[in-house]
């Protein structure tokens, strides 16, 4: 049975859709993070669940039931936000213990929970610590552990680690789905971070202007994006405009509007139509001299950035158009600015999609 | 094209010492970033620089002069923020025009200045729009801007990305990075993000409680990091404490349980008994079904999906968790709960002396 299950959920604000008739399950026990840019509607979707916000129209489920007439406290749907707020003038033993002593348990009960769920969080020798005195880190457990200790069976997290530093992040984000994993929670993350949502998630949904564009698993959402924004909010791709102009087996065939030809992966769109095809600047490669005769261009290196683990490469291509490819740190080293280079396109990671109605820039857009 | 100098800045607020006795020399046209973690002392550097904040100990010279002292509007130099306040009844252009005209500029001059920085950062095609109809993204470009059109060849930006989504990040960055360089402007930015920090900057210094740690380019400091903090800081790394119990040409470690890995000691500098600690970025190890030269078992606690590349979390037969990223395109797809062999290259460890103050310290992040 479904943890969590959605119906036609729509808010409005006036005119604007927050959320716009959104159908979600989320299994028992699953990690659902909920990516999208600024303004998707993510947060206003999780204060529906949570009972924090009231929907315009719509039910939200909770174990089969509808939970519409529920106060937020009676929804067992602990709910932390970017901002942790804690009781500043409470430490972080009564931080932890004011829900089951508001709820009015025995203080054996509470003691018990309140231990449990600070040793958990590796706070329970800081019990003693006000707020001010913990670290971001520290204060970002603090309230975990409160949310927790009300007897909660789904976790909402709202940009959870935001507030973090960026290094403090990357190992935060594993902690906290390895909690999650342990309680058996059934957890739904908003993030606006594609990295941060790609390496701990069971699922993803994307989300945009209030509705859901895609639902899958990270491989899934980065592998076989359902449209071009997914594409490129996802990692980052190349774009191509041109018609689609045959198909043969695996391979389709594209030209664009310069008559150059391109062949891409598979596609169930007719030959004729208009297309762009998009490759994750990931998988485009780079190479000194030619390498055979399909999807290999020529062009000089414009800019070579340095990020650690990749390096990201701008390329201005003889035949006129930039492109961008990122390369692991070794194979970087053999390339700088002003080289002449070929880029290469793998036709099956050269994905097709249907012209965006309103354009393919308006379409990208990440605001 | 200013060049600056710190010299031995110390700044205390009560008993914190927030600085201590900071060395630095910036270059002229240099893109310099202060990168550390929160409360490392990097906003207080620039806010002394800026002249927002006095120095306890210590000056300050702008071109060669002592600065220390002179307010911070007598400095001329340009400060972006997170969120930049922009006027909300004025449009993009009049908000970008603002210094220029109220400098009382040659019109013609400061409107041609403001067209070509309104164009650098996309957004002529807005100047007649109001702050409320952009996003936040165009928002901040237009801070950026006014401070840009100020004339200004010092630009302090402290942390001009943290309030914008991480996607819209990557693009602006690039764009100041651009801006600053055609300009020619000296730039010192302020942030936490080592990435961030990484794809912008001429030299990055790194910074902890209050000092400076090391002072390098991207490149060195992620290759060759030459303290365990900058390692595990910039980029990721795993450790593995051990002892040498040989030297030479076949230099070994012996971790814990007797487990030994082949390192590299080309100056000699480790003696047989010192103690000492293996760096390892995620992307230096490698995975074998098999055992190999110079590897150690472990066992799959984790698999990661990470787009073109695959992450293991792995603990090895020494108790040491290591992370292991291979390239999707080669993954041999090993399963949680096996058992690998994994494959250490002697000259893709780095090695330092065991710290006193032991391991946790010197890599905690807070």
């Amino acid at each position: 049975m479904p943890e969590i299950r959605i119906e036609k959920l729509r808010k409005t604000f006036g005119d604007l859709v927050a959320v716009d008739n959104l159908d979600l399950e989320v299994q028992d026990g699953e990690y659902l993070t909920i990516l999208g840019p600024t303004g998707a509607g993510k947060t206003t979707l999780l204060r529906l669940i949570s009972g924090l916000t009231k929907q315009t129209s719509g039910c939200v489920y909770i174990d089969g039931k509808c939970v519409d007439k529920l106060p937020p406290e009676e929804r067992r749907a602990a709910f932390l936000s970017q901002t942790y707020s804690l009781f500043p003038h409470m430490d972080v033993w009564e931080n932890t213990t004011f829900g089951p002593i508001a709820r009015g348990w025995e203080s054996e009960r509470v003691s018990i929970i309140g231990r449990e769920m600070l040793e958990m969080v590796h706070l329970y020798e800081r019990r003693d610590a006000l707020p001010h005195e913990l670290s971001g880190g520290m204060m970002q457990r603090n309230a975990l552990a409160r949310a927790l200790s009300a007897d909660a069976k789904i976790l909402l997290l709202d940009e959870p680690l935001r507030a973090l530093d960026a290094r403090l992040r990357l190992d935060l984000r594993y902690e906290l789905l390895k909690l999650a994993r342990d309680m058996k929670m059934t957890t739904i993350h908003v993030t606006h971070d594609q990295e941060e949502a790609l390496t701990i998630s069971d699922r993803i949904i994307v989300l945009r202007k209030g509705k859901i564009i895609q639902s899958g698993t990270p491989k899934e959402i980065f592998n076989e994006p359902a449209r071009p924004f997914v594409h490129h909010f996802v990692g980052e791709a190349n774009f191509i405009r041109g018609a689609l102009v045959s198909k043969e087996g695996e391979r389709s065939k594209i030209s664009d509007k310069a008559g150059r030809n391109f062949i891409a992966s598979n596609t169930p769109l007719e030959a004729g139509m208009n297309v762009v095809a998009g490759i994750k600047t990931e998988f485009t490669l780079m190479t000194k001299g030619k390498r055979g005769e399909v999807n290999s261009f020529n062009g000089i290196i414009e800019r070579k950035l340095f990020l650690g683990r990749f390096t990201d490469f701008e390329v201005v291509l003889s035949e006129g158009g930039i492109v961008h490819a990122r390369l692991p740190g070794a194979v970087a080293d053999k390339f700088k600015e002003g080289d002449n280079v070929f880029i290469h396109y793998a036709p099956e990671r050269l994905l097709i999609f249907p012209e965006p109605e309103e354009g393919l820039k308006k379409e990208l857009e990440m605001e | 094209m200013p060049a600056i100098e710190l010299n031995g800045i110390t700044k205390r607020f009560g008993k914190v010492t927030a600085a201590e006795d900071v060395n630095l020399k910036i270059e002229s046209g240099e893109y310099l970033t202060i990168l550390g973690p929160s409360g490392c002392g990097k906003t207080t550097l620039v806010k002394i620089l800026a002249g927002i904040w006095a120095p306890t100990e210590g000056d300050v010279f702008i071109d060669g002069k002592k600065v220390t002292g002179i307010p911070t509007f007598e400095r001329d130099l340009g400060y972006i923020f997170q969120n930049m306040a922009i006027f909300p009844h004025m449009t993009v252009w009049q908000n970008a025009n603002y210094g220029p005209k109220v400098k009382d500029w040659d019109k013609k001059k400061g409107e041609q200045l403001t067209t070509e920085t309104l164009k650098l950062v996309h957004l002529m095609e807005r100047k007649d729009f109001l702050p409320h109809e952009l996003s936040g993204g165009e928002k901040q470009k237009v801070g950026i801007a006014r401070a840009l059109c100020s004339g200004s060849k010092l630009l302090i930006l402290d942390e001009p990305l943290s309030a914008l989504d991480a996607r819209v990040r990557l693009d602006l960055r690039y764009e100041i990075k651009r801006l600053v360089k055609r300009r020619g402007l000296t730039a010192i930015h302020v942030t936490h993000d080592q990435e961030e920090a990484m794809s912008i900057s001429d030299r990055i210094v790194l910074m902890r409680a209050g000092r400076i740690v090391e002072i390098n380019t991207p490149e060195n400091l992620y290759n060759h990091p030459q303290h365990l903090f900058t390692a595990n800081f910039i980029g990721e790394a795993s450790f593995i404490e051990g002892g040498i119990i040989k030297n030479g040409e076949d230099c070994t470690l012996e971790a814990r349980h007797k487990h030994h890995i082949k390192i590299r000691n080309p100056d000699g500098c480790f003696d047989v008994g010192d103690g000492v600690v293996i760096a390892v970025r995620p992307e230096n190890l490698y995975l074998s079904k098999d055992k190999k030269e110079n590897s150690l078992e472990g066992r799959i606690e984790d698999k990661i999906f990470m787009g073109s590349f695959i992450r293991y979390r792995i603990m090895l037969s020494t108790d040491d968790l290591v992370l292991v990223e291979i390239p999707e395109a080669i993954d041999k797809s090993f399963n949680t709960g096996e058992t690998v062999n994994v494959i250490f290259k002697p000259e893709k460890l780095l090695v330092y002396p065991l710290p006193r103050e032991g391991l946790r310290e010197v890599l905690s992040l807070e």
